[in-house]
């Protein structure tokens, strides 16, 4: 049974207000929003303890020691300089020589190397596809909100729904998405 | 106005002088975003190794010099909780959950909480949720954010929240009245 009043009792509970007197009124008058009143207080009060708990007794700090360390050590855009520039070159120059002289070796799976090459990107920490796993791929009008649920960023400022392909493990979980024309 | 930019700078602008190499303006988004992160991935989960990792990991991703996240295509924070929600995800399925319930010789409130039996009943309850009613009581009950907040970092409508959260209270209140009558 779900009464017109739950709604409001809920909120009331949740955020520990004390109910109007239309809610008194009603709970005096209704057996069901009575006892789902006292259980919604009681969870709200639970909740609140577990709030309050999660709140204290951790430190961040060797966390945050180790990003900023990290932080520190990886490259600076504004850093290019001279040696740099000739790192860059030589680096190429080796792997340029690399690759006419040495046997041509596949980094990528063959199946990730066909989703780049088809322009799908791949969802942030997706779980990798088994060996043999079957993929599907279902074209789908997407809200820029879904894509950042998936951790993909397109411009959410854009209103209307972004056409795109969306490639899914057997789980039925995203692992690589490819949007239609320049929406990205 | 200014004085204010100044103060209180928004993520995007602290991401974008971050880019350029300021440790100071990572500071201030780490500061302002791993606690909340840590908590959310911690309720998500049940697993303080999972949230510990998750934290961790979001920034790792957000330093990294090839990152995905344009500052111009929308708002940094849905941003990191998408990250997150995926590594929670990920994680769930491959490592597995120590009770928060066992963890002796540390100061840590929760842990004593959860030796309470209805409590107990109560957070397990959470976990079995389905993740989108998990996700609405996590970022509305136990982090307090507004709806408006909520719907933003779970990509949904208001409304969607709004019935979700509801739902997800009638569940848990039935287990924690019966775990209570118990």
């Amino acid at each position: 049974m779900s009464c017109f009043w739950v709604p409001r009792i809920i909120e009331c509970a949740r955020t520990g207000q004390i109910p109007t007197a239309e809610i008194r009124q009603h709970l005096a008058e209704c057996l069901h929003c009575e006892r789902r009143w006292a259980q919604e207080e009681l969870l709200s009060s639970r909740l609140r303890s577990i709030r309050q708990a999660s709140a204290v007794g951790r430190s961040s700090v060797e966390g945050r020691r180790l990003i900023l360390q990290r932080f520190a050590a990886s490259p600076r855009p504004q850093s290019f300089g001279p040696k740099l520039w000739l790192a860059i070159a030589a680096s190429l120059l080796i792997g340029f020589v690399s690759f006419t002289t040495w046997p041509h070796r596949q980094t990528l799976s063959p199946v990730e190397s066909d989703w780049s090459a088809e322009g799908f990107v791949a969802v942030p920490f997706a779980l990798p596809l088994a060996s043999g796993e079957f993929v599907k791929v279902v074209h789908a009008d997407l809200q820029p909100s879904d894509f950042a649920r998936m951790g993909i960023e397109v411009d959410t400022a854009s209103p209307s729904p972004i056409s795109a392909d969306v490639m899914s493990g057997e789980d039925d979980l995203p692992r690589a998405v490819r949007v239609s024309g320049e929406q990205f | 106005m200014q004085d204010r930019a100044v103060q209180d700078p928004s993520d995007e602008d602290l991401y974008q002088r971050m880019r350029k190499g300021d440790r100071r303006a990572l500071e201030l988004l780490y500061e302002r975003h791993e606690p909340a992160l840590y908590r959310y991935a911690l309720h998500m989960s049940g697993s303080r190794s999972v949230a510990d990792d998750v934290a961790q990991e979001v920034f790792m991703q957000l330093i990294a010099p090839h990152q995905g996240y344009d500052p111009k295509l929308g708002a940094l924070e849905p941003y990191l909780y998408g990250m997150a929600r995926n590594r929670i995800r990920m994680l769930r399925r491959t490592r597995p959950t120590e009770p928060l319930q066992d963890r002796p010789g540390q100061l840590d409130l929760l842990s004593d909480l959860l030796k309470n039996e209805a409590m107990a009943a109560l957070y397990e309850s959470l976990q079995k949720l389905p993740d989108r009613y998990r996700d609405a009581v996590v970022l509305c009950d136990l982090e307090e954010r507004s709806y408006q907040d909520a719907a933003k970092l779970m990509g949904c409508p208001v409304g969607t929240v709004r019935s979700r959260l509801h739902r997800a209270r009638l569940l848990l209140g039935s287990t924690l009245r019966m775990a209570v009558l118990r």
